[in-house]
């Protein structure tokens, strides 16, 4: 019995080992481990089995070695398998096919509008530069649209906004976001530093470069013994956030009746750097926006005592960056919603 | 303003030339849109003449001419068909600049020298004298001489845009004086020309409105013979682009341009009754005016009256019937000073924004009237001869202008320059001439004619303006900071816009108007449109005066409109479909104001374009549904049913959204008859917010909920359910169980076709179960599939086998 026991030992010890670590497929892996550990008939079971009935001394010896065995077996085994299973996976990876010329199917991502990614943009750096943001109806009395902005009826100075009046009311389309200064003014006490970006409209042809709605960008700011060279600063910080920092920006004396001193503030031309081109009737600069020392009248009307505080006021066109920034050669695309144009417009 | 550099150039000595004076007024604030030269623009061209002339050896139709330029003979190649010896003619001489900087060099033509050039008209930029080749001169023209210097002195024209402020830039003298201040040089006004004040007084003239005339003078120029104005005074006004009429009115209009103070002449012995009156037109007067209108006045409006009628509407436009002309014998000057608002007023009702209106109402100077008349008279007499009477004056004193006191300290504090005190004193010393010490500054009074400055800060911008803007330093912004405030609507509006783009939508940006086909496009037979807030009817609308165009009828009710109008606008160029949103006002008319309204409106239409990928599918309802969840997650939305009461959505497929019971917003697919009407193919669909309501609705704020840490289970059931079960009684049976563990239901699977009998359709419905604190037991999740089944059976569906 013992020597039976034996021999097999003999003859699994020796074989067993370089079978198993030289079988080739999984279904070779699996043969092999129902042959030497199937729970029935595996060779070595039958002998783990036999130990029982061996000798003691005998028992003390193969006992061990045989569990070894076992182990080495099922180890040798599972490394066999991963390293087949691994080449099964690499083989059918190269032999997989995928034609990566087929066109992707779009995830819809839609897009901003070039004038909200603009303005978004405008109000982005204001805020960054304190600017609180305001808002005011877009529909508004001639008080806050004209008088109370150093305008009063019949001044010459209405020819420079002409101005769509509403039907049967006595009211009119705001002609720029100033107003809002006003309402802020008139509920909110120094200091104030605020913007209002919105919706203004004139009463003037719509062509390629004028539309009789557009958007502005309104800056105000109320606080002791604020000047011009502040304005200045805060507009060239400004407009270098928005063109870069090479961009540079000139001050030209200007009217509008709400400022004293106003200003008319030009960039250096964005498209030029200053050589002069057609875009800025080669002048070198384009004109951006209007600015200047918010008017003591107005200060006034809105109950803020010029004697104790001065501020300043700016305006921006938002169309007319975003024709420059985007490169659209007529205003009147920014409205009709083309999506072919949009599409490629904006990130 | 047209501007004669050269005229300018007579009132004070500039020191620079056209194009650096056209930089010199932007910065000061005055920017000339345009320079037109004039006159010869070209240097180095003599009188020459033609001594010889050959055919060119190597050329048949080139010429070789010797010409003489008054002190030497030389070779010139010509091309013109016209040359022959003996003509005087133009010579440009080598190194002569003709127009467009063409430089004359010494050149060979076909192997023959030529020094120089024989022009044509068009070669010196001369009008065209209608003669094919080169311009042959008088033969008396003398040889050698500057031709340039022949055609009279070159000029150049800037025309020059005045800012309503400065009225008094509107004449050359006022600009001159402007230029004047500026370079620190003196200003040489022209003079009036003394005269004896023999002839009979001036008519006497009755101001019944003293608030719209606030000075009048009169002077009457008797024995007077009209004819045409002298070469000069033509091309002066030519220049200017101004029509010659007759040397009386052309004094006139001189001296506008001069000094900027209107005059109007008059034939006195063709004014009825011997007097004047300004007044008030009476309703229904009529005048015909010089302008070639024939103008209807109302009580609004100043005239100048004679016993029959105005004759004059007070500085806009004279009458026909009392105008100059040549057989005038005898002529009445006004020369006054009007209400500007009135003079406004009355030029835009009539539509005659005249040379003499822009001034009235901008403000001429109160204090030079009386010299402008005497001016004007002296001229007259110059040009027409006659008599001049005296002048008659309702207002010789000009009321006082304010006195401010400035110091440097104050217009450095306004500029934030650091300006020395003698400096910011000298531009004002400049500008006001009795500027006077008082304090640490000076006391000004502001020149009668400098209408726009009153108070300290319109010095300031005058030092800055003088001393340039360019000195004005760059501050950094303070730090002292007010706290931010957050505006709810313009943050949701934000939010949403992101989150629709996100979502696939493109941001549109309409107009906010609507023409009157559009309106009926979206009314139909509806009485009133929903704006969620409020019903809208056509009478609601908020409507525009004046309207660019019957486009811009009225103000938008709905922020449809102008997606529609933009859908249709892509379908018209090519487009299958497309996903437009637009964040934006709406507006009615609410008593006496106008309401507005935040709205964040969606348009989505046509089928998504085929792919490989993915089938095609229509927009419908059920989208439009999970697009609104999408995009308000984390809202307790309430979907009711329906949403068109107006007829702009499908009485069926669409919900109004709710939020706490309140009204957010309204979606689903758009009425076919709306898109009949509006010629949209296809299906589609709609949302519309309304972002007041939404900003106002409780959103409560995201809070972190524990999540269970046990796995959970899935059970899925197969139900034949009658055809006309709507799902949410379903819903609601299962709800009722009020199963503890039941996390999730979702409907997986809808069937109709092979296998389920008429009259019912497969549902396969998903419960997941979990609970917090312990995982499901088989017989848990057994029990709670069968009590689902039995809620599910109560409705008449049964278990699939």
């Amino acid at each position: 019995m013992s020597q039976d026991w034996e021999r097999g030992w003999l003859e699994l010890s020796v074989s067993a080992l370089d079978v198993v670590s030289r079988v080739e497929t999984l279904e070779a892996v699996e043969a092999a481990r129902v042959e030497y550990l199937g729970r029935e008939r595996g060779r070595l079971t039958a002998l783990l089995r036999g130990l029982k009935d061996l000798p003691l001394e005998q028992k003390k010896v193969y006992g061990p070695q045989a569990n070894a065995l076992k182990d080495a077996i099922e180890k040798s085994l599972e490394s066999r398998k991963r390293a087949l299973e691994a080449k099964a996976l690499e083989a059918g990876l190269a032999s997989s096919r995928v034609d990566l010329t087929l066109p992707a199917p779009p995830w819809p991502r839609g897009r901003r509008h070039p004038v909200s990614e603009t303005m978004n943009e405008m109000t982005s750096i204001l805020g960054r530069l304190g600017f609180s943001l305001a808002e005011g109806p877009q529909v508004e009395t001639d008080r806050n649209n004209f008088e109370g902005l150093n305008v009063p009826a019949d001044h010459p100075a209405r020819d420079l906004q002409d101005t769509f009046y509403l039907k049967d009311l006595p009211l009119l389309l705001r002609t720029h976001t100033s107003p809002v200064q006003i309402r802020h003014m008139e509920a909110n006490k120094p200091p104030i530093r605020i913007m209002a970006p919105g919706r203004v409209f004139r009463h003037e042809a719509v062509d390629a470069s004028h539309s009789a709605v557009f958007h502005q960008v309104e800056g105000l700011y109320i606080d002791k013994n604020v000047s011009m060279a502040d304005l200045k600063g805060t507009l060239s910080v400004f407009i270098r956030g928005l063109f870069g920092p090479k961009a540079a920006i000139r001050f030209r004396p200007s009217f509008f009746p709400f400022v004293e001193p106003g200003a008319e503030v030009d960039v250096r031309c964005l498209l030029c750097a200053g050589e002069g081109c057609p875009a800025c009737k080669r002048s070198g600069w384009m004109e951006m926006l209007g600015a200047g020392l918010v008017h003591p009248n107005v200060l006034r009307f809105c109950g803020i005592d010029p004697e104790v505080w001065s501020g300043y006021a700016f305006g921006v066109g938002v169309e007319r960056i975003a024709l420059l920034r985007y490169g659209v050669p007529d205003i009147r695309m920014l409205y009709e919603n083309d999506l072919r144009v949009l599409e490629k417009l904006a990130p | 303003m047209k501007v004669s550099y050269n005229w300018l150039k007579e009132l004070v000595d500039l020191p620079v030339g056209p194009d650096a004076l056209a930089d010199k007024l932007l910065h000061l604030g005055m920017e000339a849109a345009s320079i037109t030269k004039l006159g010869p623009q070209f240097t180095g061209v003599v009188v020459g003449e033609v001594r010889t002339k050959e055919k060119h050896p190597n050329a048949d139709r080139l010429s070789l001419c010797t010409v003489f330029d008054g002190s030497a003979e030389v070779g010139v190649v010509c091309g013109a068909p016209n040359v022959a010896a003996g003509q005087r003619i133009a010579f440009a001489k080598v190194g002569a600049v003709l127009p467009g900087d063409f430089v004359i060099k010494k050149a060979k033509i076909r192997g023959a020298a030529s020094e120089g050039m024989i022009c044509s008209t068009k070669e010196l930029g001369l009008p065209s004298d209608g003669v094919d080749g080169i311009m042959v001169l008088p033969s008396g023209a003398p040889v050698g001489t500057d031709f340039a210097s022949t055609l009279g002195p070159s000029d150049a024209v800037l025309d020059v845009e005045i800012g309503p402020n400065r009225p008094d830039c509107l004449s050359h003298v006022g600009l001159a004086r402007e230029l004047a201040v500026h370079f620190g040089l003196p200003l040489k006004a022209p003079a009036a020309a003394a005269f004896p004040e023999l002839g009979p007084a001036p008519l006497p003239v009755d101001v019944s409105d003293a608030e719209g005339c606030r000075r009048y003078t009169g002077r009457l120029v008797t024995g007077v013979k009209v004819g045409p104005s002298p070469e000069w005074l033509k091309k002066r006004l030519l220049d200017l682009g101004l029509r010659s009429i007759n040397a009386a009115v052309d004094v006139t209009n001189l001296l506008l341009m001069e000094n900027g103070q209107p005059l109007h002449v008059f034939d006195a012995d063709k004014l009825a009754g011997g007097r004047l009156t300004v007044r008030r037109a009476a309703a229904g007067e009529r005048l015909k005016g010089l302008d070639g209108k024939e103008h209807e006045l109302t009580p609004e409006d100043l005239v100048i009256a004679d016993a029959a009628g105005p004759v004059a509407v007070a500085g806009v436009v004279g009458g026909v019937p009392t105008g100059v002309t040549e057989a005038t014998k005898n002529v009445f000057i006004e020369c006054a000073r009007f209400h500007p608002g009135r003079v406004r007023r009355t030029a835009k009702r009539l539509a005659a924004r005249t040379d003499s209106s822009v001034r009235f109402e901008r403000g001429v100077d109160p204090a030079a009237q009386a010299a402008a008349a005497k001016r004007a008279a002296g001229l007259l007499l110059e040009l027409c001869g006659g008599t001049a009477g005296p002048l008659s004056d309702t207002a010789p004193a000009a009321p006082a202008r304010p006195t401010v006191r400035v110091s440097a300290a104050q217009v450095n504090a306004l500029l934030g320059t650091r300006y020395p005190a003698p400096a910011v004193e000298d531009v004002l010393k400049r500008l006001a001439a009795d500027a006077r010490p008082d304090g640490d500054g000076l006391s000004v009074t502001a020149p009668s004619w400098r209408l726009d400055l009153n108070i300290a800060p319109d010095y300031a911008e005058e030092v800055g303006r003088h001393l340039g803007f360019a000195s004005i330093p760059e501050e950094a912004a303070p730090a002292r900071l007010p706290v931010p405030v957050s505006l709810p609507v313009p943050a949701l509006s934000e939010t949403l816009s992101q989150a629709m783009a996100g979502l696939g939508f493109q941001e549109a940006c309409c107009y906010d108007f609507l023409s009157e086909p559009e309106l009926d496009r979206l009314f139909g037979a509806s009485a009133s449109l929903d704006r969620l807030d409020r019903g809208v009817t056509r009478d609601d609308l908020a409507r525009l005066l004046n309207p660019l165009s019957a486009d811009w009828a009225a103000l938008r009710p709905t922020l449809l409109g102008g997606l529609l109008r933009s859908a249709v606008l892509n379908q018209n160029r090519g487009a299958s479909g497309g996903r437009l949103f637009e964040a934006g006002r709406v507006y009615t008319k609410a008593g006496a104001s106008v309401c507005e309204g935040a709205r964040l409106s969606a348009l989505w239409w046509g089928a998504d374009r085929a792919h490989w990928k993915r089938s095609a599918a229509a927009p419908d309802v059920h989208e439009a549904r999970g697009l609104a969840a999408a995009l308000l997650r984390g809202r307790a939305l309430e979907e009711r049913p329906g949403a068109a009461t107006d007829g702009v959505f499908h009485p069926k497929a669409s919900v109004t959204l709710c939020v706490g019971g309140k009204t957010v917003g309204r979606l689903g697919e758009l009425h076919p008859e709306l898109l009949r009407r509006w010629e949209l193919r296809g299906a589609a669909c709609a949302l519309e917010l309304d972002l007041d309501a939404l900003a106002a609705a409780p959103a409560p704020a995201p809070r972190y909920a524990a999540v269970s840490p046990f796995p959970g289970a899935e059970r899925d059931l197969s139900l034949l359910v009658p055809a006309d079960l709507e799902f949410g009684r379903l819903d609601s049976a299962f709800k009722a169980l009020k199963l503890e563990a039941l996390s999730r239901l979702e409907l997986v699977d809808v069937f109709k076709g092979a296998g389920v009998p008429e009259g019912k359709v497969s549902w396969t419905v998903r419960l997941s179960l979990s609970l917090p604190d312990r995982t499901l037991s088989d017989a848990e999740l057994q029990t709670a599939a069968q009590r689902a089944a039995e809620a599910a059976a109560t409705l008449g569906a049964s278990l699939r086998s």
